[in-house]
């Protein structure tokens, strides 16, 4: 689909309407212009590196989007497997595939769009169901690689039948009602795809707010028997290794195959959509299965809605309604008469005016908390972390970052797009979703774990600990301001505050240069902590 | 010193943040026990102060319990009906553990996996209100299904019931919970106070939320701090340089000074809890049980912080029991037992039972309507409360008649609570010390409800 993007880009259409080079041209000069690569960077990779900055700043953003959107993706499993028979246990082998595929791959912007739509899309491997089975969840991640730059309905439909999602949100072995003891159909995934993966609570204006009634009050966009009505639709599934009808499965047995459908136990009664339309009675689970996905593919709360969720989890948490609009044309069109090319939505998200210059019109508010786990991302791709045994062991990241991949506590994902952090934020009327992952502690915990990371020198780092490559940075220690510089491009986008720079030349000269390496290592590392322990690194803007 | 100003003086000793007890002001906190078997020596010295020191521990479980297997008919046809509904995830009534009778008459029991809780119900240190949660206005036995215009908005939305749980007063209200609203009432009674009231050890949450009150998250762990500060303590005083200066962008301030609240905070609680005395009392190793150890650890250190009010809130997840309800649940219950008594234990070793009450609250109750080899989302459940102030040994509240179709299910056994979070709320605050008057200010809509004083408390 990455092709009809290349077509927008070429032809210039309304939502790439943002000048190419508009913010280099507004901050002027060539380490400016890495400035602004780099902060491009930041929102579209797990972080900007010296070669990536440069890459940016040689081709510009559009070829370097084109670039991306074709390049091969990446996937998760086959680095999974391999890890794991070189005798990791299973889910340090997930942990370790991701870093290393987040940290390193080629296809960045993939890379990162799968993350955010694992935020959206969620399945966790906190829950029992899904603890024991790093395979299903490393499997699921890669459905979201790859199709991070495809059509969301196929994406829908791979995730409805996906057997980590199946498990997550029990609608694998999910059976059809028997009226005669009473029992009915598990609600669960009919309830959460439509709440959180599709159309939301309320019903949507295309710029996101809320449609009211004449008495001023939101309408909600389903009711208790809609849900049910889905739920049933959802019935006859489940694992694809099975031969009769059940939920039971041992993981040795399991595949990463989509899930199988067994009619027999499909509830094949007539059953009514949310637009007021009827499925038959008598069709197969796969008919069903259609006519519900299309119908809520269809409503027109999926543009708005998918719209703000990837905005707030790759650019701003307080997009503005135009630019919500902008993305939802999009996402209805891709301008070759296509709905729901996420390809041409994400490209239109970055390139779009409030994407690339916001930070310029709005320096209070617009922008992001980073999440903790990018925090760390950010900092381990800038000076290209790795390990003596090639094994990125970043490992459990649960305690330090309050995040995972792939492991939030629920299928409300880490943070709600609707947090609102109390005090100044609130009271101002903002959301900043992250902040809900930032209590003080954690706060503490992040900057801590963040200090101990820089710290790391081979000499004393564990085989897979991966240890930050300082140097470049050591080489120009002598001079903090050199160092400055290229940190204030390499962690913030070329954006550093006098004030910052006032502290960290102050914190350098905490240790003298004395000529000899120890005590340039030391100033490069005094040089980084500062940077990524400061409130200008925490927030993307 | 007022606790502004106290807080203030903490932010400001920023650079030097491992201040050391003699920064701390002692005093407050602390009184004598009032459970049914106070420690034999007191292990904190401090005399009681005039108003004595009380906590409240709210224990959500995350996901929606299934309160109708947690207490259920114990016999006859109400255990019947019950076994009817229920199918295969269906307890045998001969691994029940009796408790006694709820309003209606009908013997109750609880869970096999919770005999702890039994037995503190046994001796009257536990109750259960039944079929509680959020309403608008009281809804009248067979009038639930008529009431649209009186109920909570989104019901069965695992985030919106939750919210309304930790709100109360389900509709139309800013987005505080009521813990904070309480916490903002009682603030300024509390001089000597050098914590929050509200302390977390699940993250934040909205129940202690206020209008100027917020909750305080710890870690189970004890108290945390930045490594790369104390091996380069020269760096101390320019971090806190770089806290202090002004901010144009909110994100970047906030996260300043909660940096700042985060690094205080804690040294002040590692200082305070270097001097906690060794605990006498075993938890479960489970998440709930380092929880509950660490707010038992943080309360016996309570004089030293001048701590008199405390609302904790701790959580255990993993009760959204779409499928394979029957083994999860009798894990997490299990849990939840274990946790209830060895807290209560704890606070008994210190002589706190009586000032002292843990309760739990959670999403919603779950549908009495099977899908098989689980239960999807309800409204109304029943909950648990510990402690020497609760009248137990018995229930409160008001049973329903666990019949799909009854009188209170408003869809597929659904049922519609009969007690509000604002009665329960109400009830655990008046208990805390907010008079009867504040309390509509806490609950705007506790007018409403005939039972403001629940009575589960003395």
């Amino acid at each position: 689909m990455w092709q009809s993007v290349a077509t927008r880009i070429m032809t210039g259409t309304a939502a790439i309407a943002a000048p190419a080079g508009a913010a280099d041209k507004v901050l002027g000069g060539t380490l400016l212009d890495r400035g602004a690569s780099a902060r491009f960077l930041t929102q579209t990779t797990f972080g900007p590196t010296r070669s990536e900055i440069d890459r940016v700043a040689l081709i510009g953003r559009d070829l370097w989007l084109l670039e991306q959107l074709g390049k091969t993706p990446t996937l998760h499993l086959p680095r999974y497997q391999a890890l794991l028979a070189q005798s990791a246990s299973a889910a340090d082998a997930r942990y370790a595939a991701w870093w290393e595929i987040s940290l390193t791959a080629p296809d960045q912007l993939r890379q990162r769009v799968a993350f955010a739509l694992s935020e959206i899309f969620v399945v966790s491997d906190a829950d029992t169901t899904l603890n024991d089975r790093p395979m299903q969840v490393t499997a699921y991640y890669d459905l979201l690689v790859r199709n991070a730059f495809g059509n969301y309905r196929s994406l829908i439909e791979q995730v409805a039948l996906s057997q980590a999602m199946g498990l997550y949100l029990s609608h694998l072995g999910n059976d059809k009602p028997d009226p005669v003891s009473g029992r009915r159909p598990d609600e669960n995934f009919a309830r959460e795809v439509m709440q959180l993966f599709s159309i939301g609570l309320w019903q949507l204006n295309r710029d996101g707010s809320p449609i009211l009634d004449a008495k001023g009050e939101q309408i909600p966009t389903y009711d208790q028997e809609v849900i049910e009505s889905y739920a049933r639709i959802y019935t006859g599934w489940t694992w694809a290794h099975r031969t009769t009808w059940g939920r039971g499965s041992s993981v040795a047995d399991e595949t990463d195959a989509p899930m199988k459908a067994f009619p027999d136990h499909h509830d094949s009664g007539s059953k009514v959509l949310i637009d007021g339309s009827l499925v038959p009675a008598g069709q197969t689970p796969e008919q069903d299965l259609k006519a519900a996905l299309d119908s809520l593919f269809n409503h027109a709360n999926v543009p708005p809605f998918v719209a703000r969720q990837l905005i707030i989890k790759l650019i701003t948490s307080n997009p503005s309604p135009a630019f919500i609009d902008r993305i939802a044309r999009v996402f209805e069109n891709n301008g070759l008469g296509v709905r729901g090319d996420l390809g041409a939505v994400v490209t239109a998200i970055f390139l779009d005016p409030e994407a690339r210059l916001g930070f310029l019109s709005d320096q209070t508010v617009y922008g992001k908390l980073k999440e903790p786990l990018l925090r760390l991302s950010q900092l381990l791709r800038a000076f290209e972390a790795s390990s003596r045994s090639g094994i990125y062991g970043v490992g459990r990241t649960q305690a330090a970052y309050a995040q995972a991949p792939l492991g939030a506590n629920s299928v409300f994902n880490f943070f709600s797009p609707q947090f609102q952090q109390p005090g100044p934020i609130k009271n101002a009327g903002y959301y900043s979703p992250e902040f809900q992952l930032q209590t003080e502690t954690q706060g503490v915990l992040i900057v801590d774990n963040l200090g101990k990371r820089i710290a790391l020198i081979s000499a004393t780092a564990g085989d897979n600990d991966p240890v930050l490559d300082l140097s470049s940075l050591v080489a120009e220690a002598a001079d903090s301001s050199a160092m400055l510089d290229d940190l204030n491009v390499l962690m913030l986008g070329g954006s550093m505050s006098t004030s910052l720079r006032d502290i960290a030349a102050r914190a350098i000269a905490l240790t003298p240069d004395a000529g000899d390496e120890a005590s340039r290592l030391k100033r490069a590392q005094i040089a980084v902590t500062v940077i990524a322990v400061s409130p200008e690194y925490a927030v993307q803007r | 010193m007022s606790q502004q100003s106290r807080r203030d003086f903490l932010l400001h000793t920023l650079p030097t943040f491992a201040a050391g007890a003699g920064l701390i002001a002692c005093g407050g906190g602390g009184s004598a026990g009032e459970g049914t078997s106070p420690a034999p020596t007191p292990i904190d010295p401090v005399p009681p102060t005039p108003e004595g020191y009380k906590a409240l521990v709210a224990i959500f479980l995350f996901g929606g319990n299934d309160a109708y297997n947690m207490i259920l008919p114990a016999s006859g046809s109400a255990y019947s009906d019950y076994a009817k509904a229920r199918l295969d995830l269906a307890l045998p009534q001969s691994q029940l553990l009796a408790l006694g009778a709820a309003d209606n008459g009908v013997p109750f029991a609880a869970h096999p996996a919770m005999s702890e809780f039994q037995s503190l119900y046994a001796r009257g240190r536990a109750t259960v209100l039944a079929n509680v949660g959020p309403l608008v206005a009281p809804i009248a036995d067979g009038q639930v299904r008529s009431a649209s215009s009186q109920l909570p908005p989104r019901l069965f939305s695992h985030n919106d019931q939750t919210d309304q749980w930790q709100k109360a007063s389900a509709a139309g209200l800013e987005s505080v919970g009521w813990a904070g609203r309480a916490a903002d009432l009682l603030a300024p009674t509390l001089s000597q106070q050098a914590l929050p009231i509200g302390i977390s050890y699940s993250g934040s949450n909205l129940l202690q939320v206020g209008r100027s009150q917020v909750g305080f998250a710890l870690g189970t762990g004890g108290a945390v701090e930045a490594s790369f500060l104390r091996q380069n303590a020269a760096l101390r005083p320019l971090y806190a340089e770089m806290l202090a200066a002004g901010q144009e962008h909110l994100f970047a301030q906030e996260y300043s000074s909660g940096q700042q609240r985060g690094l205080s905070y804690n040294a002040l609680i590692a200082s305070a809890l270097a001097a906690a005395p060794a605990s006498t009392v075993s938890f479960p190793s489970d998440r709930l049980g380092q929880q509950l150890a660490a707010v038992a650890k943080l309360i016996s250190v309570r004089a030293r912080l001048g701590v008199q009010r405390q609302i904790f809130f701790v959580s255990l997840g993993g009760f959204d029991t779409h499928s394979d309800q029957l083994a999860r649940h009798q894990n997490l219950l299990r849990s939840l037992s274990q946790n209830l008594d060895a807290f209560y234990r704890a606070t008994e070793a210190m002589g706190l039972a009586g000032n002292v009450t843990s309760f739990t609250a959670s999403d919603f109750g779950r549908s009495l309507s099977v899908n098989g080899d689980g239960t999807d989302h309800g409204w109304g459940s029943h909950q648990l409360i510990v402690g020497g102030a609760v009248r137990g040994g018995r229930f409160h509240g008001q049973m329903p008649d666990l019949v799909p179709g009854g009188s209170r299910d408003y869809t597929g056994g659904r049922f519609a609570p009969s007690t509000s979070v604002d009665e329960y709320g109400s009830t655990l605050l008046r208990w805390f010390g907010i008079p009867a008057s504040e309390m509509a200010a806490v609950f705007p809509n506790i007018g409403r409800f005939a039972r403001p004083d629940l009575g589960f408390l003395s």
